[in-house]
C-alpha cells in the first residue's frame, strides 16, 4: 500500500481540524512566560517550597541523614512504576511532558512545603488548644489534610491553566495533571514520613525503619494523593466548564467526593484512639473507602477517556480515507488492550505480528505529527506517513 | 490548508500590547491573585490565628503523663502539655511505648520526652542522644562533666547529663525498661530539656522531681 493514494473527504478533514482546535492537542506552548503573573507565582511556590523544606529538615538532618538518603532512593524507585502507569493512561491526546514535570514539581515542593505543612501544623495546634491533645490526635488529621492538601495541590493546576490554556482543555487533561501533582505530593510526604519515622529508635536502624514506612505508605499510597488529586482536578475542569460541556455540578460533586475519600482515609485516629472502639468500624471504613474510590476512578477514567478516544479517531479518519491506515488500526490507537489483542490475533505468524506492532507505533507517531502540524501536511507529517507505509511492507527502505 | 487550530499566543507567552500592565498579561492576574490569596490564608493567616490563641492545657498537681505500656512520669505543675496525654485523658490508652512522645513547655523551657525500642543500657542510650546532638548542633555543643546516675523513686536507675549549646542550656536523661509484662521488647525513655540558662536553672528542682518520678507500673 502506498501512502496517500486517495484524498480525504472535506468533511472528515473539517472534523479533524475542529478536534485539534478543541482538544488543544499539539498546540505549541512554553512554561517560561515572564509576562504571565502565574509563571512568577509558580516560581515563588518552588522557591518557597525548597526554603520551607530545608527549614523542616535541616535541624535534625545530620543525625538522620541515612534515613533521608534511604527515603529519597526508595521512594524514587517506588515512583517509577507509578510514573509509567500514569504515562500509559496519558497515551491518547497526550498532556506534554513539560507540563507533567511542572505539575509533579508543584506537588513535590510547593504544595506540601510552601502551603500544606504550615497550614496543617497550625490547624492541628488550634484543635489541640481548643479541644485537647486527645481530640486533636483522633479527629485532627481527617479534619485538616483533606481541605488544606487538596486545595494546595489544586492551585498548581490553576496556575497551569493560565499558562497553557489551549493545551489543558479537557477533564482528561485535569485528571492526568492532577494525578502527577498528587504523585509528587505523595512521594514528598513519604520521604518526610520516613525521615520522621526514623527517629523511633533514637537513630538506630534508620534503614529498616524507612523500609517499614515504605511498606506501609507504599500500600496506602495506592489509594491516596495520586487518586484524590486526579479526581479533584478532573472535577475542577468541569466546574470551570473548560470543555464547554456544562457539567459544573458534576465537577463540584467530584471535588467534594475526593475530599470525602481523603477524609475517611485519614480518619484512622478516630478508630484507633478508641473513639469508636473495635476493629470492625475501622475495617469497614477502609474497605468502603477503597471500594468506592476505585469505582469512582474507574467510572471517571471511562468518562474522561471517551472524548479523547473519539478525538484520536477523528484526527486519524482522513488517514483512513487516504488509505494510509486501516479502520482496525485506528481502533487500536483509539482503544485499549482489547482492540490491540483482537488485531494481533487476526493475523498469523510472528513476522506479520511484528509488522502490525510496528505499523501501530508508526501510526501513533503519525497522529502526534498531525497534531503538531495542526492538521497541515508538513514535511514531518509526510515523513511519518511514509514511515507507516515503509514498516507495513516489512521494514525495507523506501 | 489555511485554517489551523489557533496556536494561540496564550500558550507561548506572546501578549498583545493593549492587554499588558507593567509588561504583564492582565488576564493572568485573576488566577495568580487567587492562588496568592489562598496561599496567604492557608500559610499566613491560619498560622497567625494559631499564634494568637494561647494554650490552656496547663498541668495540675498530680497529673501523670502516659508514655505507654505502663511507663509514666509525674508532670511538673503549671507547665503546658503541648503534646502527649495524661493517664486520665480519653484516648490515652492508645499510646504505644515503642513510639510515644510528650512535650511540656514553660517560660521558654521545653521538655521533650520520647519513648522507643532500645535494646541497650541507659548509658548507651544517653551516649546515642549525645551523638545525635553532636551531629545536629555541631561544634557549639559542650557537654558539662560526666553523666551521673539518677535513681527514681521506684528504684530504677537512669543517667543524666547537662550541656550548653549556642547560648542555651540543656539536659539529657535516659531510662530503660526491660521486656516483659506489658512491654513486648526493651524500651528506652529519653528526656531532652532545653531553654535559656537562667530559666532552666530556676526550674531545676521540679525537673529533678519529674525525672525521679519515672516509673513502670507492672501489669498496666
Amino acid at each position: 500500500m502506498s501512502p496517500a493514494t486517495e484524498d480525504a473527504s472535506p468533511e472528515s478533514k473539517q472534523r479533524q481540524l475542529e478536534v485539534l482546535r478543541h482538544s488543544g492537542w499539539g498546540v505549541p506552548f512554553r512554561i517560561f512566560q515572564p509576562r504571565n503573573l502565574c509563571f512568577w507565582v509558580l516560581v515563588l511556590g518552588y522557591i518557597g517550597g525548597v526554603t520551607v523544606a530545608l527549614q523542616v529538615i535541616r535541624p535534625t538532618a545530620p543525625a538522620y541523614s541515612s534515613a533521608l538518603g534511604y527515603g529519597v532512593v526508595l521512594f524514587a524507585i517506588y515512583a517509577v512504576p507509578w510514573w509509567l502507569y500514569l504515562s500509559h493512561l496519558n497515551r491518547y491526546t497526550t498532556v506534554p511532558h513539560k507540563i507533567i514535570f511542572t505539575a509533579f514539581a508543584w506537588g513535590f515542593l510547593a504544595a506540601p512545603f510552601w502551603i500544606a505543612i504550615r497550614a496543617n501544623d497550625a490547624i492541628l495546634t488550634i484543635y489541640a488548644k481548643a479541644f485537647g491533645n486527645a481530640w486533636a490526635s483522633a479527629w485532627g488529621p481527617a479534619l485538616t489534610a483533606p481541605f488544606t492538601e487538596e486545595t494546595a495541590k489544586m492551585l498548581g493546576l490553576v496556575l497551569l491553566l493560565s499558562l497553557v490554556p489551549q493545551v489543558l482543555r479537557t477533564p482528561f487533561d485535569g485528571f492526568v495533571t492532577g494525578a502527577f501533582i498528587g504523585l509528587g505530593f505523595q512521594i514528598s510526604e513519604d520521604i518526610l514520613y520516613g525521615f520522621q519515622g526514623a527517629t523511633a529508635q533514637f537513630g538506630l536502624n534508620q534503614g529498616a525503619l524507612v523500609g517499614q514506612t515504605l511498606v506501609a505508605r507504599g500500600l496506602a499510597g495506592l489509594f491516596s494523593h495520586t487518586m484524590f488529586s486526579a479526581i479533584y482536578c478532573a472535577g475542577l475542569m468541569w466546574l470551570l466548564n473548560r470543555d464547554g460541556s456544562d457539567h459544573r455540578l458534576r465537577g463540584l460533586g467530584l471535588m467534594a467526593l475526593a475530599t470525602i475519600f481523603h477524609l475517611t482515609w485519614d480518619s484512622g485516629g478516630v478508630y484507633f484512639n478508641h473513639v469508636l472502639p473495635g476493629a470492625g468500624p475501622a475495617i469497614l471504613n477502609y474497605v468502603l473507602t477503597i471500594v468506592l474510590s476505585v469505582v469512582t476512578i474507574r467510572l471517571l477514567l471511562r468518562t474522561v477517556r471517551q472524548d479523547e478516544r473519539g478525538w484520536v479517531r477523528d484526527v486519524l479518519q482522513p488517514e483512513v480515507e487516504r488509505g494510509v491506515l486501516t479502520p482496525a488500526e485506528v481502533d487500536v490507537l483509539s482503544g485499549g488492550r482489547k482492540q490491540r489483542r483482537q488485531l494481533l490475533h487476526s493475523v498469523h505468524g510472528h513476522h506479520t505480528r511484528q509488522i502490525v506492532k510496528h505499523v501501530i507505533t508508526a501510526a501513533e507517531d503519525l497522529a502526534t505529527q498531525i497534531a503538531y502540524a495542526c492538521g497541515r501536511d508538513t514535511d514531518a507529517v509526510i515523513h511519518a506517513r511514509t514511515e507507516v507505509a515503509r514498516v507495513r511492507t516489512g521494514g525495507g527502505r523506501g | 490548508m489555511t485554517e489551523s487550530p489557533s496556536a494561540s499566543a496564550a500558550d507561548t507567552g506572546w501578549v498583545p500590547v493593549d492587554r499588558r500592565w507593567l509588561g504583564l498579561d492582565k488576564r493572568s492576574f485573576g488566577p495568580a491573585l487567587f492562588v496568592l490569596a489562598v496561599v496567604i490564608v492557608l500559610a499566613g493567616v491560619i498560622p497567625a490565628v494559631n499564634n494568637a490563641i494561647s494554650w490552656t492545657n496547663q498541668t495540675k498537681a498530680g497529673d501523670v503523663i502516659d508514655m505507654g505500656g505502663g511507663i509514666t512520669f509525674a508532670a511538673p505543675e503549671g507547665w503546658t502539655l503541648t503534646d502527649g496525654y495524661r493517664t486520665t485523658d480519653h484516648g490515652a490508652n492508645s499510646v504505644s511505648p515503642r513510639n510515644s512522645t510528650a512535650v511540656l513547655a514553660n517560660g521558654g523551657v521545653r521538655i521533650e520526652v520520647k519513648g522507643g525500642a532500645w535494646p541497650g543500657t541507659a548509658g548507651a542510650l544517653l551516649s546515642q542522644l549525645n551523638d545525635n546532638l553532636t551531629r545536629n548542633e555541631g561544634s557549639s555543643l559542650k557537654v558539662e562533666g560526666a553523666p551521673v546516675s539518677i535513681t527514681t523513686d521506684a528504684g530504677d536507675t537512669g543517667v543524666t547529663e547537662t550541656y550548653q549549646s549556642g547560648g542555651r542550656a540543656g539536659r539529657l536523661a535516659a531510662f530503660t525498661f526491660p521486656a516483659g509484662g506489658p512491654l513486648s521488647g526493651p524500651i528506652g525513655l529519653a528526656f531532652t530539656i532545653a531553654g535559656p540558662g537562667t530559666t532552666l536553672a530556676q526550674y531545676e528542682p521540679e525537673i529533678d522531681t519529674m525525672l525521679r518520678s519515672v516509673s513502670l507500673k507492672a501489669g498496666a
